[in-house]
């Protein structure tokens, strides 16, 4: 739940972000502050994998943009995240 | 600290840096990082550096590691020295070469039996180390095999030349033993003729250099075999981007695991083995008239050998299977033989569960040819006794332990990416 590729691409799903939009948001929906470092290194994975993408901007704060490949991955994630939530919801729901 | 943190920054790849060192540098103004977030970058800094290697630094830098490990190896190895005598063997009559030759393996087998050198052993005070640890008849091996070095140089049908070497960690020690050593070759050669010490046992100054570029160039050469290897796996990793490297690596630690505990399960096998030579006027040696189903009867029952077999199944089906299966008589084709002279030369072995047992069962072997030819024609001579198998024949533990591991790969590849072709389906 904490990958922190997923958290970044669940970030991007709502609209372009530069690093500081995408740690400040995380923060925000899932409570965790991931390090500068932690932040670059799933961009730089996911840019490598082509799920996300920069997006052309005159500032040094450099925005980026979920790919569809990105959407794609993201939507497999959630729907094998979702089947795990409802499981373990039905197992903890007394008989 | 953002200062701190900004200079961590700079410890990234200079590729990495060029493409993200900007608006990296602009997160960090902006965030306000703190002493959290220096350990933070400095650890994505290392994995950057240990990912972004390129394929000849991951090489170079395995190479210079092997050898680095090489080299701290040499470091530990105790060090030895060598004591060298020369001596001169003459045999009283005019003979042959060969029968030289002969005369002089013969004093070598009483020289270096396990007798002479277990006394040897324990008049110097020779390996207490391991002699702690060991059985002496492993001690004696490991002397015989490792330590002693018995050269015959030029000579004639009379007379050769023989050195006589020996390699320990105390000088004084070295010497000793090369002069009983030589003492221990006198004894059986008075019988014939003499053996003359020509350069008494030396006492060795400087310790012998081990071969230093051997092992260094040893080191560098596994380095880049591992760095060739880890390098593949991981481009081949990287280039199916569906593909977890833990996971494959989990794989492949799997089926290492397994390959050993599946070679734990193997029991050991010892093989024990002698070489005879057998002259023979009217032809070559009949090893099938020796090696009878009695024989082989006797030996099992003296033994106890295979007794769930023979609970199951007939003696006579018992003694086939281990004819067939445990012994083995192979005729050695030796260049460079025919100084022992005219006859066949053979090798006789026997592949067993237990050491001793294994030494034992060829020793019968070959005591039933040496007797059964007795009161022919046929000359028998024992070149080298039957071995007592230090370690065991099989199973190869690592070898085995290797091929799971590359299985385990193998398998993690297949499965990590027939799981992302079905999630993609």
């Amino acid at each position: 739940m904490s990958d922190p590729t997923l958290l970044v691409l669940s970030s991007l799903a709502d609209g372009d972000k530069h690093g500081y939009a995408m740690m400040d948001d995380i923060q925000r929906f899932a409570g965790i502050r991931l390090g500068p470092g932690t932040l670059y290194g799933a961009i730089t994975r996911l840019e490598e994998r082509g799920w996300i993408r920069p997006v052309p901007s005159e500032d040094r704060r450099q925005p980026y943009s979920i790919t569809a490949a990105g959407k794609q991955h993201l939507e497999a994630q959630l729907a094998t995240l979702d089947q795990i939530v409802k499981t373990a919801t039905r197992r903890l729901r007394p008989a | 600290m953002t200062k701190l943190v900004r200079w961590a920054g700079r410890l990234y790849p200079s590729a990495w840096r060029r493409r993200y060192g900007a608006e990296f540098d602009a997160l960090l103004e902006e965030a306000a990082p703190g002493s959290g977030d220096l350990w933070d970058v400095l650890r994505g800094a290392f994995v950057m550096r240990i990912v972004r290697l390129s394929f000849p630094t991951v090489i170079a830098a395995c190479m210079v590691l092997g050898a680095l490990i090489a080299g701290a190896g040499l470091l530990v190895m105790p060090i030895s020295y060598q004591s060298t005598a020369m001596v001169r063997a003459e045999l009283a009559k005019p003979t042959t070469r060969v029968e030289m030759m002969i005369a002089l393996q013969r004093a070598q087998q009483v020289a270096l039996s396990r007798t002479s050198l277990a006394q040897i052993i324990m008049r110097e005070d020779l390996y207490p180390k391991e002699r702690a640890t060991m059985p002496l008849n492993d001690v004696i091996n490991t002397m015989k095999i490792r330590d002693i070095r018995i050269r015959v140089l030029e000579g004639d049908d009379r007379s050769t030349k023989i050195t006589v070497q020996f390699l320990y960690p105390e000088a004084a020690r070295a010497q000793r033993t090369v002069q009983e050593l030589v003492a221990a070759l006198q004894r059986p050669m008075s019988a014939e003729g003499k053996l003359e010490v020509l350069d008494a046992a030396s006492l060795p100054q400087a310790p012998i250099a081990p071969a230093y570029r051997t092992f260094i160039g040893g080191g560098a050469a596994i380095g880049m075999l591992f760095g060739l290897l880890g390098s593949a796996i991981f481009a081949l990793v990287r280039r199916r981007k569906e593909w977890s490297l833990k996971r494959v690596g989990a794989f492949a630690l799997a089926g290492m695991i397994a390959g050993l505990a599946v070679a734990m399960l193997i029991p050991n096998e010892y093989v024990s083995s002698a070489v005879i030579r057998s002259t023979d006027v009217q032809g070559a040696p009949r090893w099938d008239k020796v090696l009878t189903d009695e024989l082989f009867a006797g030996i099992i029952q003296r033994e106890g050998l295979y007794q769930r077999e023979r609970a199951q199944s007939s003696m006579t089906d018992v003694v086939s299977r281990m004819k067939n299966k445990f012994v083995r008589v192979q005729k050695v084709e030796m260049a460079g033989a025919g100084w022992l002279g005219p006859g066949t030369v053979e090798v006789i072995s026997f592949r067993g569960g237990d050491r001793m047992q294994a030494q034992r069962v060829t020793r019968s072997l070959v005591t039933a040819w040496i007797q059964s030819n007795v009161d022919s024609a046929t000359k028998v001579e024992v070149l080298d006794p039957p071995s007592d198998p230090t370690r065991p024949f099989s199973p190869n533990r690592p070898q085995i332990a290797w091929l799971g591991m590359m299985g385990g790969l193998l398998l993690g590849f297949a499965l990590v990416r027939f799981r992302g072709r079905v999630s993609v389906a």
